[in-house]
């Protein structure tokens, strides 16, 4: 199955201070999408205007040719991974992939899972004991139960060393394959695989 | 049935942060245990004093747990991953609200029963005193809930919330207080809730933004 996600002219104002603007591009399934840009230009921004959290802005956003905006079924094929990590530290791993299965309605298969992110020595671990990459690492458990078709990672980069970079890329492409759409941000030079990306300090799309 | 499962996913972690079920009804049982050094119980009317301990003792539970309501789940992510499902959010509230009521009040209601046979109150009074809990516990979880919503991400917001809670707490006391009221609590209840219900689906639009 085939997905088109295009943005038209999207300008986000808050406070009376410009966001972003004029931010044109579309991506379409199999592809990847970076966002890049310097603190504070507006990534985080743009990733939680398409997830649906800030719904003040202008401009289009088109999945499937159809705007998203006010429609809850199509937002719900969104996926927004941001800077918390959505994890209880108090809960086992295993634990808090089953709260996020109530939240989610989905029933998955944890063996699976933990094979695909290699956490399955630390299935029974509680949270506050494993370190902040084993924590990222689990977090993205999150995207992989959840059958969403557009995923925002925000800044997924952060805390995870070489072997987990081409983990997450392995993550990606077994997503996009399946018809998926994914689009990332951030600021460093090491980077995932990308079809296209988007520079925001001066709104310009390359 | 996303309602029930979100239901059954605060009552799991209310389960597995085993302070939660515990601990309001423990409080209750503590302030029990010191009525009988400041009061004696053979004093006439010992019925209005214990009364009036077990509504101050709910609600100063309720004004200790209801942080819980939505504050860790604000911290760690999980409100953000929650509203983004998509579902109404005055559901998702609703949710809140029954969860938390489950988690903090029953365990209070079912400790109300044991205490008063040990302070040999009569059982018509018991039910009564039950009906009045069961009436106003629900009303007082919904300011509660709507108020700790208003100071979501606020970090030392504590006095802030005693101080407009326990007003609006002084009508259920005044009415719990007394045995006959339980009608009064129930219309107390429901505009506590149309209140609460439109407050916090309007601050968590707010913080959403």
């Amino acid at each position: 199955m085939s997905n088109k996600l295009e943005i038209n002219g999207l300008e986000c104002i808050r406070d009376n201070r410009p966001i972003f603007k004029d931010i044109n591009f579309s991506v379409k399934s199999n592809q990847t999408m970076l966002v890049r840009g310097k603190n504070g230009s507006g990534k985080t921004s743009l990733l939680r205007v398409l997830a649906g959290y800030i719904k003040n802005y202008s401009g289009n956003i088109l999945f499937n040719g159809n705007n998203i905006k006010n429609d809850k079924e199509l937002l719900s094929e969104f996926r927004f991974l941001g800077q918390k990590n959505t994890l209880k530290g108090n809960l086992s791993v295993q634990q808090n992939i089953a709260l996020w299965e109530l939240i989610y309605q989905v029933k998955s298969d944890t063996n699976e899972i933990s094979k695909i992110l290699n956490i399955e020595q630390i299935l029974n671990v509680d949270i506050n004991s494993l370190s902040d990459g084993q924590k990222k690492r689990i977090s993205l458990a999150r995207l992989i139960i959840s059958n969403a078709k557009v995923w925002l990672l925000d800044e997924p980069l952060v805390y995870l060393d070489q072997d987990k970079i081409d983990l997450l890329q392995n993550i990606i492409l077994r997503h996009n394959k399946s018809g998926g759409i994914t689009i990332y941000s951030s600021n460093t030079d090491i980077n995932l695989e990308y079809d296209s990306s988007i520079i925001m300090d001066d709104y310009v799309v390359l | 049935m996303w309602f029930y499962n979100l239901i059954v996913r605060d009552l799991k972690l209310a389960f597995y942060s085993s302070t939660n079920f515990l601990f309001a009804a423990s409080f209750l049982i503590l302030i029990l245990i010191l009525l009988p050094f400041i009061i004696d119980p053979k004093v006439n009317q010992f019925i209005q004093i214990y009364t009036g301990f077990i509504w101050l003792s709910i609600a100063l539970s309720i004004l200790l747990t209801i942080d819980r309501v939505f504050e860790s789940d604000y911290e760690d992510g999980n409100l953000d991953a929650i509203i983004l499902t998509q579902k109404p959010l005055e559901l998702i509230v609703c949710s809140k609200f029954i969860s938390h009521w489950i988690a903090n009040c029953i365990p209070i209601i079912v400790v109300i029963p044991i205490s008063a046979i040990l302070f040999g109150i009569n059982i018509n009074e018991i039910i009564n005193i039950i009906l009045n809990v069961l009436a106003g516990s629900t009303g007082m979880v919904f300011i509660g809930s709507a108020v700790s919503s208003l100071t979501l991400g606020n970090k030392r917001s504590g006095i802030y919330k005693s101080i407009i809670v326990i007003p609006l707490y002084i009508p259920f006391i005044i009415f719990g207080a007394n045995q006959e009221s339980v009608l009064v609590l129930i219309g107390l209840s429901m505009f506590a809730f149309i209140f609460s219900l439109f407050t916090t689906t309007y601050s968590l639009r707010l913080y959403v933004e």
